[in-house]
């Protein structure tokens, strides 16, 4: 499974180039954040808005279903390898990610400077409570969190169609529909979310996301080597 | 079908054989074109110039409503006409290429009769 | 080169091919026939690593490859292809960046040969031109083994005739294994050199295509003096019409009977014959 860094680039740029309809989508997404921000500042919401860079996060979540739904065949009708595709979707969302992750910062940090003291900004940055650890180690927590949201949407759209792809649909439904409202459940689910993202510990929040994201990613070979393209 | 002679004469071919055999004797209705283009995997319209051809020359004629059948004499005349071409054409073609050989014409008999060229 | 051992595809219960063991070593064009569903696609998506056999295992240079290693030296795009409804110039600039052999001027060379617009957007080729594409992204790959999976289909005489031309110019630029499926069989005879047939998911034939010119043949006449000659010889199909029997052979000339000549039958009734066999009326 070695990588051919060339032929990953390369897949990695045609996926930037298609992917229009998620570029779409986030861009739609951001106009509702600068909105929000006008509506805010003339007056017609009360004192807080949500901060633009929040939609931003519609990119790390829309890309991966382009890829895997749409790229994903036609770079394989081009002659392209499996693992080409495998490395090249990785890159995407090393990319997407850390520029998500960079430009969220830098739009509550310029927010936070231009409105700090009269408005309450809404940023996922703040309410995780990664900002409190500094903007380096902010950047990373968001990253990793980001990139397994991307691997994570990533893989559950590539085995949908299959058996298991509704098997683990089912799954994820009856989690969130039954673990919610029992209570001991939730905790344990709460515990899962305090791990990954709540965590005061900031290295421990980047490494539980990292290794799931790795763990997740590996499984995807097995699912790669039977998901067909036609 | 071979590609060398031309299609309708192979069948006319195929059917005078037919009746030099002895396959086919006077009077008795020969397969029916359709039948021919089937077997031989042609058009029907050769199948058809074929046979029409062998009735001009008198070999076939039509019964009505039962189909060609072999004419009185057919065999005769295809004989004869086998003959014809046999010494107008296959032996002058024979005697050419014995020239260009340079087999002289006793050395030729002598083959014919089985002997050996020196 | 390319080995299949045993190899088996099923698709749920229809076995797509059955046990196949074949080898191709040689620089050629080999040419793949088959009626529809006989396996022709499945086979060459399982040499390119596009799928996985069920059974048996198929190797390129030795290496066993599956969908995870897929080889890196052979080509296929699929007439069918479902490429970015992009302009062709793009995508034949994604193909050579997919791969560093692309032969680009080649590719370049042929678009205009066959008169493509560069310009025009994948979806709104028609089938033809769709086919041509593919089949010009194929033998510009200039990969050791190249796939053409029908490439003809739905082009004219005239075009067929072109890629007839640019085939057999690519190969002789390029000697490699080229493995051309096909239903024109007779057309495709003037430049492949080995035949393969795949009926029901087996190989029932494979030799050269002069071979089969030499000893493919069939003998006619009445019934009764053909069927008594057919015992000492190779029949592989017969005809009963009318009295008369047409019987198709694949054997050596010398063993024709005197008095009986044989004629030569072309690929396509050899390939019906092989296939379908006996067919009685009367």
């Amino acid at each position: 499974m070695k990588i051919n860094l060339r032929k990953a680039l390369t897949v990695a740029k045609i996926n930037f180039t298609h992917l229009t309809p998620a570029y779409i989508i986030t861009t739609f997404m951001l106009l509702i954040g600068v909105y929000n921000i006008i509506a805010c500042l003339t007056g017609l919401t009360d004192n807080q808005y949500v901060d633009m860079g929040n939609y931003l996060y519609m990119l790390v979540v829309t890309a991966p279903i382009f890829i895997t739904s749409r790229n994903y065949k036609k770079i394989m009708c081009l002659n392209g390898t499996r693992m080409d595709f495998y490395w090249g979707a990785l890159i995407n969302y090393i990319i997407i990610s850390s520029f998500v992750s960079l430009l969220n910062i830098m739009l509550y940090k310029v927010a936070d400077i231009m409105f700090g003291p009269r408005l309450i900004i809404w940023n996922l940055v703040e309410i995780f409570g990664w900002y409190n650890h500094g903007i380096i180690i902010a950047f990373l927590q968001q990253f990793s969190f980001l990139i397994l949201v991307a691997i994570f949407v990533h893989s559950l759209s590539i085995i949908q169609g299959s058996w298991y792809g509704w098997l683990t649909d089912i799954l994820l439904i009856a989690i969130i529909s039954t673990f919610i409202p029992i209570n001991t459940l939730r905790n344990l689910l709460l515990i899962f979310l305090n791990i990954i993202i709540f965590q005061s510990n900031a290295y421990m929040q980047i490494t539980s996301c990292l290794i799931l994201t790795v763990g997740i990613y590996v499984l995807n070979l097995l699912v790669l080597k039977k998901r067909r393209y036609d | 079908m071979n590609s060398e002679k031309p299609i309708f004469i192979q069948i006319m071919e195929m059917l005078e054989d037919d009746i030099l055999s002895g396959a086919y004797t006077t009077d008795e209705i020969i397969i029916s074109t359709n039948q021919i283009s089937k077997l031989l995997s042609v058009n029907p319209t050769t199948s058809v110039k074929a046979v029409s051809i062998l009735a001009d020359k008198g070999i076939l004629y039509k019964k009505r409503g039962i189909g060609m059948c072999v004419a009185e004499g057919a065999k005769e005349k295809i004989l004869d006409q086998r003959k014809n071409a046999f010494i107008n054409e296959a032996i002058p073609a024979l005697l050419e290429e014995a020239k260009k050989l340079a087999i002289s014409e006793s050395d030729l008999i002598k083959i014919i009769r089985g002997g050996k060229n020196d | 080169m390319i080995s299949l051992e045993e190899v088996t595809k099923s698709y749920g219960h229809t076995k797509a091919l059955d046990k196949i063991t074949v080898e191709l070593n040689d620089n050629k064009i080999y040419c793949l026939l088959g009626c529809n569903g006989a396996g022709k696609t499945t086979l060459l998506k399982l040499i390119a690593g596009h799928i996985n056999a069920t059974s048996g295992n198929v190797k390129i240079d030795d290496n066993t490859i599956n969908t995870l290693k897929m080889p890196c030296c052979v080509h296929f795009i699929e007439n069918r292809a479902a490429h970015f409804n992009i302009k062709i110039e793009s995508i034949v600039k994604m193909a050579s960046e997919l791969n560093d052999e692309f032969d680009y001027e080649f590719a370049e060379n042929m678009i205009e040969k066959f008169h493509l617009d560069k310009n025009k957007k994948y979806k709104t080729l028609s089938f033809g031109m769709q086919a041509m594409l593919n089949t010009l992204l194929n033998l510009a790959s200039n990969k050791k083994v190249v796939l053409l999976d029908e490439p003809v289909l739905g082009l004219d005489a005239i075009m067929r005739g072109r890629f007839y031309d640019l085939l057999n110019d690519s190969y002789e630029n390029h000697p490699r294994i080229i493995i051309v499926s096909t239903h024109l069989i007779d057309e495709i005879a003037k430049g492949a050199e080995e035949l393969l047939i795949l009926d029901k998911g087996k190989i029932i034939h494979r030799s050269s295509i002069d071979e089969i010119d030499e000893m493919a043949y069939s003998i006619t006449g009445t019934t009764k003096e053909i069927e008594p000659i057919l015992d000492s010889l190779n029949v592989i199909g017969r005809k009963t019409i009318g009295g008369h029997t047409s019987a198709f052979i694949y054997d050596d000339r010398s063993r024709i009977p005197i008095g009986f000549t044989g004629h030569p039958i072309g690929l396509q009734e050899f390939f019906i014959n092989m296939v379908e066999g006996d067919s009685d009326e009367n």
